[in-house]
């Protein structure tokens, strides 16, 4: 029925534009250059690339509810959107974790059998690859296309980062600038369309 | 002879709070800011056609601080609901076939 579709795209516009503040894509653009730039310049201290998400995470949801509440409002959408957002978040979470495992099974068969050419060759992009697969899965959660963009941005960094067996922080870093850069423009133009509105 | 009935909603079919009442439709709750972005109403507009919408039953106001700022929450109520729903088949039928057949 029309006016069912109608509704339905009026949810979905709204849902959409709820994310056109770009501080997600801020968020995930530094955690990338943050990862990449702690892989290729502390390579004695791994351990440091998970530091910035880790420590930002939880002070994300807070600060963009701050921002965007006060600028586009506070709304709580329908059960089946929030079921939805939740199941497609939980199951971009699995894949990741599914494909690390598979990697590190991957690798250990590989060595054992000492047949470790293919994966050896890919890992300069393995861990481009990986948030290719977290980017693509939060463009179906978030219903944001450009996140499939930055997803296809990762896939081409890696496989070019296996291509002229870099360090596999380059890619990241690469896709991290350009996310950084999207995801300031948007937060500028969205401060800038967006003035803060006093509730009465 | 029938008799052809257009006896819509009428607190419904005023088309601002049409626009308010639509928005709140499609989502559990809202804020005003939400509201006033969405529909691109005056905040003396906002408040007044939602007392009406309030009068009838059909919209729930919680007002509430949310840390400092104040927030004042929108959210249809189950005859809000239904007399949307109500509007909507009436409004399809007469444009369709020239009846509103409930109200």
């Amino acid at each position: 029925m029309t006016s069912s579709t109608n509704l339905q795209s009026l949810e979905s516009d709204a849902y959409r534009a709820s994310f056109d503040d770009g501080i997600i894509d801020l968020f995930v653009g530094l955690s990338m250059v943050w990862i990449g730039s702690a892989w290729i310049w502390l390579t004695d201290l791994a351990g440091v690339a998970g530091v910035f998400p880790a420590v930002m995470a939880p002070a994300l949801l807070p600060l963009r509810t701050r921002i965007v509440e006060s600028r586009t409002g506070y709304v709580k959408w329908r059960a089946p959107r929030r079921c939805w957002e939740q199941r497609t978040l939980l199951l971009v979470l699995a894949a990741g974790i599914l494909m690390f495992a598979l990697g590190i099974a991957a690798f250990v068969m590989l060595e054992n059998s000492g047949e470790l050419t293919v994966v050896e060759w890919i890992m300069p992009g393995l861990l481009a690859l990986l948030m290719a697969v977290v980017a693509g899965g939060l463009a179906i959660a978030m219903a944001q296309p450009r996140m499939m963009v930055y997803a296809g941005v990762l896939v081409v960094a890696g496989l070019a980062a296996a291509g002229f067996e870099t360090n596999p922080g380059w890619p990241l870093l690469a896709a991290g600038i350009a996310i950084t850069v999207v995801g300031s423009g948007m937060l500028v133009r969205y401060l800038r369309t967006h003035p803060l509105v006093t509730a009465p | 002879m029938s008799e052809r009935r257009t006896d819509l909603d009428r607190l419904i079919h005023e088309p601002a709070r049409l626009h308010l009442v639509t928005n709140l439709y499609v989502v559990d709750e809202a804020d005003f800011v939400y509201l006033s972005q969405r529909t691109g109403l005056t905040a003396g507009n906002i408040s007044t056609h939602m007392s009406r919408l309030e009068s009838a039953g059909y919209v729930a106001i919680q007002k509430a601080f949310v840390g400092k700022r104040p927030r004042t929450t929108y959210r249809l109520t189950r005859e809000g609901r239904a007399a949307f729903e109500r509007y909507r088949a009436d409004i399809s039928a007469l444009l369709t076939d020239g009846t509103a057949s409930s109200s």
